[in-house]
Parts: C-alpha cells; sequence; structure tokens
C-alpha cells in the first residue's frame, strides 16, 4: 500500500480543519474495508488519512422527536433488530445484516457504505471509464452482467450503486448531514447520491472539504412495516443483483403509503414509483401484486449480459411487500 | 494503555509516517514503531512474528487474515496496524498452547476439518468469537458466522461439524 499520514482528530472541529488544511487530499477513515481497498489498488491516492473512529460524537443511533439518527462511523453490525430505535425500519436493519460478512459488518460504517465506489470489476482493475476520470465506458460492449437495467440511458457510467443499506433508507425520508468549516446541511439522500451528470467522475454531491457525519431518518407514520429483499450469487461477501425495499402501511386490506425501492439495477437506489402508484390505496392481490412489479420495470433497457435482472428485480420487488405485510400473499 | 503518539521523521518516503502503538497482543502488552500505512496483518507478519494470519487476498475477500480485535472477529487486512493501540488482539497463537489445545483447536482435530490448513486459523478465530457470544449455536447460526471465512477445500460441513464439537465440550469440559 502506497504510504500516507494518519491523523486521529480528538474533535470534529479538529477533524474538519485538517481536510480544511489538506487541500482535498485528504481522505475520511471509517471501518478501512473500502478505503483501504481503494488504496491498494491506486483508485485512491490520499496523502493524509483521517481517523474518524475515534469520534465519539459520530458513533451510535440516537432518538430524537422526530426520528433517528445516526453517526456515521457507526458500525452495520450495530444496526440489528435489537437496537431499539431502529424497530420501526426493519428493513435498514434487513439491508445491514445482508452486507459482506460479519467481520466486514465489524468494521464498515454506514457513512462509508453510503459513500462506496461502485463494484464495476473495470473500474476496479484499473480500466479508463467515466468513474476512473476518463470519458469511456469499457463496461458497455463487454463484461455487462452487472450493470443497470434502470434509467442507464440518463448516465454515462452503467455501474449500478453498490448499497443495501442505501436501498432500504430510500423507502424511507433519509436525509444525510454533511459538515464542513463553513458549515453543515441536510441533503435528502436520493440527492446525495445524484452528482450532476457533468460530474460522471464521482457518486455522491460530498465536497473534498466535507464529512459525512450523521444519517437522519424521519420516523414513518404509525403501522408501517418494511422488509428487504436481497438477491445475490453469494449469501455472503457478494454484492447485490438485484435487491428491493418496501415499507407500507396495511389499512384494512389496503395498502396505504407504500414506498418501493430497487437496488442493483441503477446508479442508485431506485424508486419504484410506477409500482407504487399502482398499488397504493388498494387491497393487496397477488396479480396486482405481480402487474405493479411488471410496469415497473417496463421501462428497463439491457445489454447483451444483465438482461436477467429484469426477473430478478420484478420477483425481488414482490417479495419485499410480501414480506413487509407478514408473508406469502 | 495510552493513546498513540504520532511521531515522524524524514528519513526514506517509507518510513516517513510512523506511529508508536502498544498493544496488548495474545495477552501482553506489545510496543512497536509501525509505518501509519502498514495493516494490522502487515504488524503481524513482518514485525510481531506472528505467521498464523494469513494473507489470502488482502481485500477483505477470503477471511484467512481473520483475528480477534477486543474479542470482535475482523479481517487484519482491512485494520491499520496504527489503530490497534490500546486495544486486544488475538491471533490463533493466542488460543491454546501445543501441550494443551483450546476445545476449538481439539475440534478440528477430531473432526478432521480441514485439508491444506490455510483457512484454518481465520476459521476457528471466527468460530472463537461465535462461541464467546453464543455459546449453544445451531448448525444455522454456525454456517452464518463463519460465512466470512472462505475454504478452497471445501471442508465447509466438516469445520460447522467441529464448531458444534467444541461448543459442546466448552459447556461441558469434564465430558
Amino acid at each position: 500500500m502506497k504510504p500516507f499520514k494518519l491523523l486521529t482528530p480528538e474533535s470534529l472541529t479538529q477533524a474538519l480543519a485538517m481536510f480544511w488544511g489538506s487541500e482535498g487530499k485528504a481522505a475520511a477513515l471509517g471501518g478501512g474495508t473500502e478505503l483501504l481497498n481503494l488504496i491498494r489498488t491506486s483508485l485512491s491516492d490520499p496523502g493524509v488519512i483521517i481517523d474518524l473512529k475515534s469520534l465519539k460524537r459520530l458513533r451510535g443511533v440516537r432518538s430524537s422527536r422526530s426520528g433517528v439518527a445516526i453517526g456515521a462511523t457507526t458500525q452495520l453490525s450495530e444496526l440489528s433488530p435489537q437496537c431499539r430505535p431502529l424497530q420501526p425500519f426493519a428493513a435498514l436493519t434487513q439491508a445491514a445484516a445482508a452486507v459482506g460478512t460479519p467481520q466486514i459488518r465489524n468494521r464498515a460504517t454506514l457513512g462509508g457504505n453510503l459513500c462506496q465506489r461502485p463494484r464495476c470489476l473495470y473500474l476496479r482493475s484499473g480500466f479508463d471509464c467515466w468513474k476512473s476520470g476518463g470519458t469511456q465506458c469499457p463496461a458497455r460492449h463487454g463484461e455487462s452482467s452487472g450493470l443497470a437495467i434502470l434509467g442507464a440511458e440518463r448516465t454515462s457510467c452503467l455501474a449500478v450503486h453498490p448499497s443495501d443499506p442505501a436501498v432500504a433508507l430510500s423507502v424511507f425520508d433519509t436525509r444525510v448531514k454533511l459538515v464542513s468549516a463553513s458549515g453543515s446541511r441536510l441533503v435528502p439522500l436520493a440527492q446525495f447520491l445524484a452528482p450532476h451528470e457533468s460530474d460522471a467522475g464521482r457518486d455522491t454531491v460530498l465536497r473534498s472539504d466535507e464529512l459525512v457525519t450523521e444519517v437522519r431518518i424521519a420516523s414513518p407514520r404509525p403501522g408501517t412495516r418494511s422488509a428487504y429483499v436481497k438477491v445475490a450469487d453469494r449469501a455472503a461477501f457478494s454484492f447485490a443483483l438485484a435487491s428491493a425495499a418496501a415499507a407500507c402501511v396495511m389499512d384494512r386490506g389496503m395498502l396505504r403509503h407504500v414506498r418501493l425501492a430497487l437496488g442493483g439495477v441503477a446508479g442508485a437506489p431506485w424508486r419504484a414509483r410506477v409500482a407504487e402508484e399502482a398499488l397504493q390505496g388498494r387491497k393487496l392481490t397477488p396479480a396486482r401484486l405481480e402487474s405493479a412489479a411488471r410496469a415497473e420495470l417496463a421501462a428497463a433497457r439491457h445489454l447483451e449480459r444483465n438482461g436477467y435482472k429484469v426477473d430478478l428485480a420484478i420477483g425481488a420487488l414482490q417479495e419485499a411487500v410480501e414480506r413487509a405485510v407478514g408473508g406469502r400473499l | 494503555m495510552a493513546r498513540r503518539a504520532a511521531t515522524r521523521s524524514a528519513k526514506s518516503p517509507a518510513a516517513r509516517h510512523v506511529t508508536q502503538i502498544e498493544l496488548e497482543l495474545n495477552g501482553r502488552v506489545t510496543r512497536a514503531s509501525v509505518p501509519d500505512h502498514w495493516t494490522l496483518l502487515e504488524f503481524l507478519r513482518k514485525s510481531a512474528g506472528l505467521t498464523g494470519a494469513k494473507e489470502g487476498c488482502n481485500a477483505g475477500e477470503c477471511g484467512a487474515c481473520t483475528v480477534l480485535l477486543d474479542g470482535v472477529a475482523v479481517y487484519a487486512c482491512c485494520v491499520l496496524a496504527a489503530e490497534t493501540s490500546g486495544r486486544r488482539v488475538m491471533t490463533i497463537e493466542g488460543l491454546g498452547t501445543p501441550e494443551r489445545l483450546d476445545p476449538l483447536q481439539e475440534a478440528f482435530l477430531a473432526d478432521d476439518a480441514l485439508q491444506c490448513g490455510f483457512c484454518i486459523p481465520g476459521q476457528i478465530l471466527a468460530a472463537k468469537a461465535l462461541l464467546d457470544a453464543e455459546p449453544s449455536p445451531d448448525r444455522e447460526c454456525v454456517r452464518r458466522a463463519l460465512s466470512g471465512n472462505l475454504c478452497r477445500c471445501g471442508c465447509y460441513v466438516k469445520i460447522a461439524t467441529a464448531v458444534l464439537r467444541a461448543a459442546a465440550a466448552r459447556r461441558e469440559p469434564e465430558r
């Protein structure tokens, strides 16, 4: 690994000053399960690494009047169903448990999970591509089996977003708190994960002098049930080929306040608004659920090797709704 | 133990950023001076002379370097050595002695739960983390707890059997 200097700030103020002083050359260290690999493969070359784990304010789950706040360096293993404030957010605890392996979840942080780089083989193998600062996509006409099937016509990079928790967080009102020496801002998750297309090399709107300090989730409506379903080629280690999260309220057999999201199929978690619309305020039946899921995927466009994702996403979406409401229809 | 205090010298580029660490390594207080960019795995193998934790993928994708950090299973290739000051690290060398093996080591031998053995230190430490937290796991629980440890010889069934045997032995050491 290329040498770097490790800094351990004693306060958030000190950490922000370190970032400010590094002129964009510093990287934030959470669990290290992503950053160290990026450095090893030369995808990142920070002269300075700032370890945020010593900052107690950035760790842990806190309840507030409006919902919960999860510190950015909270480990994924801490986002368990036993964590009381997270009990209204079953999809999130299920998604956190679906990440990587026990050893990864014991280290990886929620903030770091949201800031991951895509897992596209071409990016990770050092090819010249949009995400590495180039102006082409070698995957498009190559090994396309992992690529996006939704929204791809609008983006130059076709890699999918790798995070499981981000998909679950998309069915709740989630905002990401970004702090710099000059102030802070709360950015809705979808916006956080949608840098401008002219900035194709980036994965988030995080500026180089900013830190992710917290993820805030608004309390869902009373009675909200949610679930996360991940389809992957292995139960451990693997990223989702397709995944789905669902949150809804069941009211006398009718679905209310339905929110659905898909993972593994687009450059960011994909809000399944077509399917939401088809289910909203209606009685949940297997036929209606299937047709809603199919309608969502009607917009899918696939390349040579990723067409299988269409059926996986349709199935995952149905299963997520079924699990959220409590079992097979 | 003292938190880390960084010191710097300007000799060679690689030695430029060095951190003094003091950790409890296999029960013994250990002091060392480590380059900031060294992983815990590099420190264990190159500096501490402990080669039980193996370098498989060096990317958090195989589990061969699993060690316990404050009792929790982690990949030593994904932890910086400089982060371990003031903490407890246990490698396979810290478990049992050649004369008196740990129940997990006894069980892996009894069930012949290995072929080449490369992944076994990691498997055993992942199993120890499980049994310390859950003394009576079922097979599914064992499978899940060891899902972050690949075995290219495919000994998974016997490994799970050995962990269940060790769990029983730990509960009733006299039998």
